[in-house]
């Protein structure tokens, strides 16, 4: 359905000596139809940018993207503008995701008006049915997005994406400024939609815990490439990437972890500005030796589907 | 939270609160009922001279409620008919350049890159120019008046909305639901009409309205130094100059159109004040 | 021996929408050395809680019943009083390190300020200090970074110095609220790492949404509903043996435990429904709870519950 291959974006920075901050640095993934890639990974690394960069709100520096066999990056603007409608985003604060002076269902009834398929008399009973879809209530189309809590908004929000009825839905990081309890009533209402319409999901997020649930596929991020990229299944239960074995650690839970053996990384994320030579994750790795500073690893495929990048496995 | 289903009145609930709006608002109203009926309400025709009737004192004559000038003109009808044209060079002049500064705004902060950095430094430009002197280049190329007033304010003043609003549409462009809606498939104008524009009107109507009393008191200044309208039009900056003369024997003269304008730009200083309080972005409901 | 003891405590907001009752009849006591954590969602109260007893309230809020920090109450100190308090004795390490931090004051200088209001030491010493406290929260070469401003430091970074910042004069009670919030899974790690050494002699009060952080450094927790405790209990008891449906939904939902979503939402602190607070989502609802306002009870072991069917 998706296909990524070295899809790259540098931005120009520094006035005097031309630097570049390497936001996205030759990232490839597959996603299949109607399934789930969990993009993983911390502030900074560029999966934010990803997710843009597929639907072309900004211009990549190279690469290439396959969607449904079509070459999106070759498009003229036209021509793109007809196929986003198949492809459609979910942002991290729904409140700033819907214009705060249009009342819910104009909001709503604005995807379907730019598409022109619903019939202009049929406009009205289609909104009733999206909004009860997303599990709103048909008052609440009267209502702005400032009366609505953040969870409601962001069931606006994927009523007006399911209004344009796509194939790929992009999720960047969707429930991260909500509370956890209506964190899962989203997710759940993302996983129903997926099964009821086939979505294919890219779904981006810093929370392994909420990926584990929600994808097949895991790619792990760190300053702007995919360090290890596998099934769930094996990135959870057989991670090779020192990376990936510390988020995993990191992300706590429950008195009893405190027993267990917990991998804390030193020092801070470098800046997408100097990524360091060699092995990008060699100034924070544990298992860091010569060879991490001088040579930056090959990806290599260690399982069915799993490929790692890391000198060491 | 109020749970008005209208943003609309919530606005209005608010407006009833702020003491500054309402006199700014009251005063405003007042002058443009005068201005709208000035015709009925003046006693006598404002440039009709009777040199018989010459500087005649306030309440000394029912004729003359306000007495005369040194033409013997009725000062209470020119008074009226001054708030007619001090008004309507207001509006008029408001209403283009915030037109201009508009569009030209929104323009340059949503695409950015040349058509930005074109249109800013004709902003730049046009500021580092004094105003008087442009209005001294204009009269002396189409001559004096009201139009060459006009323009002079056009031609500095578009600047301002210009700046207010790519400052607006900047921040406003990072904002998810104009992503969201470029990813709906919804063209450049779609974008500009529907999700900017309406976003933006807070901090228009408060330049605007703090625009009319700039551009009023900037007309008044200009036609009073002679660049404006040329007697007998009865434009309170030229009925000041006039009155200058008799400023010892006859001080209404000189007093009745400066508090005219003072009253009139103090009006839309309250209520662009005002206004900027209701509206800000913090006291929620319009951001 | 209870270090600070909060005694129906109730804190309300006059607003133009009517009375937000954010925080509303609470029991809380804090042991010496102990680590307490306040659980609870957006707009339930929380963080209204830590203003309360450092007194920062704005002006609109009333404030009835009795904090008393050892044995003495806190709303009734005059605000002189309360100034030598705030700092020296309770300290406060707030949310938003990135508006916490005033940008154009360097980092150590923000330091020595909180260290010279209280401790009386001249400029060179206090500056000494900043310096000490910024490594003590490992921030590597604390002399050089004290002279840099707060945006060349990290969020992580920040969240350091906020920690230095409070820990600077030393006091006995310490309120948190969030202090990982926005931060990366593996800063997180690092801060809660930091906070568990810095703070081991220590009493705490931590403010928080989220339960592994809480897990990670509490002895006890208290979850916090429509600006009320509903249940309080120590760490084991709380995840092993959850007895109020809140707790129960709350836990349910994580992604971990099977991201079983409560459902509807939480009640304005304006107005709250009639009987238990939480009827209207809660599985086990009866008659009685719809009319009734359930107490809190305790089932043992310092385990104390607001459910009207906790023991079944």
């Amino acid at each position: 359905m998706l296909e990524v291959e070295g899809l790259t974006k540098y931005y120009p920075s520094g006035v005097i000596r031309k630097q570049y901050a390497k936001a996205v640095d030759g990232v490839s993934f597959k996603i299949g139809k109607g399934k789930t890639l969990g993009l993983v990974g911390e502030s900074g690394c560029g999966k934010t940018t990803i997710g843009r960069l597929i639907l072309r709100l900004i211009e990549p520096t190279a690469g290439k993207v396959l969607f449904d066999g079509i070459d999106l990056l070759a498009l003229k603007r036209k021509e793109l503008r007809a196929i986003r409608s198949r492809m459609q985003m979910i942002f991290q604060d729904p409140d700033s995701s819907l214009d705060p002076r249009m009342k819910i269902g104009t909001s709503i009834a604005e995807p379907l008006k730019l598409q022109g398929a619903t019939p202009k008399d049929k406009i009205g009973q289609k909104i009733l049915e999206l909004v009860e879809t997303v599990g709103l209530h048909p008052e609440h189309i009267n209502r702005y997005p400032y009366q609505l809590s953040g969870g409601q908004n962001q069931r606006v929000v994927l009523a007006r994406i399911l209004a344009m009825n796509p194939d790929l839905i992009i999720a960047d990081e969707p429930t991260s400024s909500l509370d956890v309890s209506v964190q899962a009533q989203i997710l759940n209402l993302m996983m129903d939609l997926q099964s009821t319409f086939g979505h294919t999901y890219l779904f981006i997020t810093h929370d392994l815990d909420v990926v584990r649930i929600m994808a097949d596929h895991i790619a792990v991020m760190y300053l702007g490439r995919i360090v290890e990229i596998g099934k769930t299944h094996d990135i959870f239960n057989g991670a090779k990437h020192p990376y990936t074995h510390a988020l995993l650690s990191a992300a706590m839970m429950e008195p009893a972890a405190g027993q267990r053996e917990r991998v804390i990384l030193k020092g801070e994320t470098p800046g997408p500005t100097d990524i360091p030579a060699g092995c990008r994750f060699h100034t924070r790795c544990i298992r860091r030796e010569e060879i991490c500073m001088l040579k930056d690893p090959e990806t290599v495929e260690v399982g069915d589907g799993h490929y790692v990048a890391c000198h060491f496995v | 939270m109020a749970q008005h289903n209208n943003q609309f009145m919530d606005v209005i609930e608010r407006f009833k609160e702020s003491r500054s709006v309402t006199i700014g608002a009251t005063i405003i109203v007042l002058f443009c009922l005068l201005a709208i009926f000035a015709p009925q309400l003046s006693p006598n025709n404002p440039t009709k001279a009777c040199l018989d009737d010459r500087l005649i004192s306030p309440f000394t004559e029912f004729r003359y409620p306000l007495g005369t000038d040194h033409l013997g003109r009725c000062f209470l009808s020119r008074l009226l008919y001054g708030t007619r044209i001090s008004l309507m060079v207001g509006i008029t002049v408001v209403s283009i350049s915030a037109t201009v500064g508009i569009i030209l705004g929104v323009v340059s902060g949503y695409y950015g890159g040349l058509p930005d950095a074109l249109i800013m430094r004709l902003v730049d430009a046009t500021l580092a120019f004094p105003s008087i002197f442009l209005a001294v280049a204009i009269a002396g190329i189409l001559g004096q008046g009201l139009v060459s007033v006009m323009i002079a304010l056009v031609v500095v003043d578009w600047t301002k909305y210009a700046r207010v609003v790519r400052g607006s549409v900047l921040s406003l462009k990072e904002k998810e639901f104009i992503e969201s809606a470029r990813s709906l498939g919804a063209t450049d104008l779609h974008i500009m009409a529907r999700h900017i524009l309406p976003n933006i009107v807070a901090p228009i109507i408060v330049v605007a309205t703090l625009g009319m009393a700039y551009v009023i008191l900037s007309a008044a200044a200009l036609s009073f130094l002679g660049f404006g309208p040329q007697p007998p039009t009865p434009e309170w900056g030229v009925m000041l100059n006039a009155g200058r003369v008799y400023m010892r024997t006859e001080p209404h003269l000189t007093i009745l159109p400066g508090l005219a304008i003072m009253a009139m730009v103090l009006a839309f200083n309250l209520l662009g004040d005002g206004l900027r309080d209701i509206l800000d972005p913090k006291r929620s409901v319009i951001e | 021996m209870n270090l600070l003891e909060i005694i129906n405590l109730t804190t309300h907001f006059q607003t133009p929408d009517g009375i937000v009752q954010a925080v509303d009849k609470i029991d809380l006591s804090i042991r010496e050395k102990e680590t307490f954590g306040l659980i609870g969602e957006t707009g339930c109260g929380k963080t209204v809680i830590g203003l309360t007893i450092m007194r920062l309230l704005p002006p609109t809020a009333t404030v009835g019943g009795e904090i008393l920090y050892n044995g003495k109450n806190l709303l009734e100190v005059s605000e002189t009083g309360m100034r030598k308090i705030r700092g020296e004795e309770i300290a406060i390490i707030l949310q938003n390190p990135t508006t916490s931090l005033n940008p154009v004051l360097k980092v150590g200088e923000q330091i020595a300020e909180a260290i010279r209001l209280h401790q009386g030491l001249n400029k060179h010493d206090a500056k000494k200090k900043a310096i000490e406290m910024l490594d003590s929260v490992r921030i590597s070469s604390p002399s050089r970074r004290a002279n840099e401003y707060p945006h060349k430091f990290s969020g992580g970074m920040k969240q350091r110095v906020m920690i230095a910042m409070g820990l600077a004069c030393d006091p006995s009670f310490i309120i948190a609220d969030e202090p990982t919030k926005g931060l990366d899974v593996t800063i997180k790690a690092q801060i809660v790492e930091l906070m568990k050494e810095m703070t081991e002699h220590k009493a705490m009060l931590l403010i928080t949404h989220d339960l592994g952080v809480a897990a990670e450094m509490c002895d006890r927790i208290a979850l916090m509903y429509a600006g009320e405790l509903v249940e309080y209990a120590p760490l084991d008891e709380i995840f092993e043996k959850p007895l109020h449906p809140y707790t129960i939904g709350f836990l349910n939902s994580l992604p971990k435990k099977g991201l079983v979503p409560i459902p509807g939402m939480s009640p304005s602190l304006i107005n709250f429904p009639d009987g238990c607070r939480f009827h209207s989502r809660c599985d086990y609802a009866t008659g009685e709870c719809k009319q009734k306002h359930p107490d809190m009870v305790e089932m043992g072991n310092g385990h104390f519950v607001r459910c009207f069917h906790a023991r079944s």
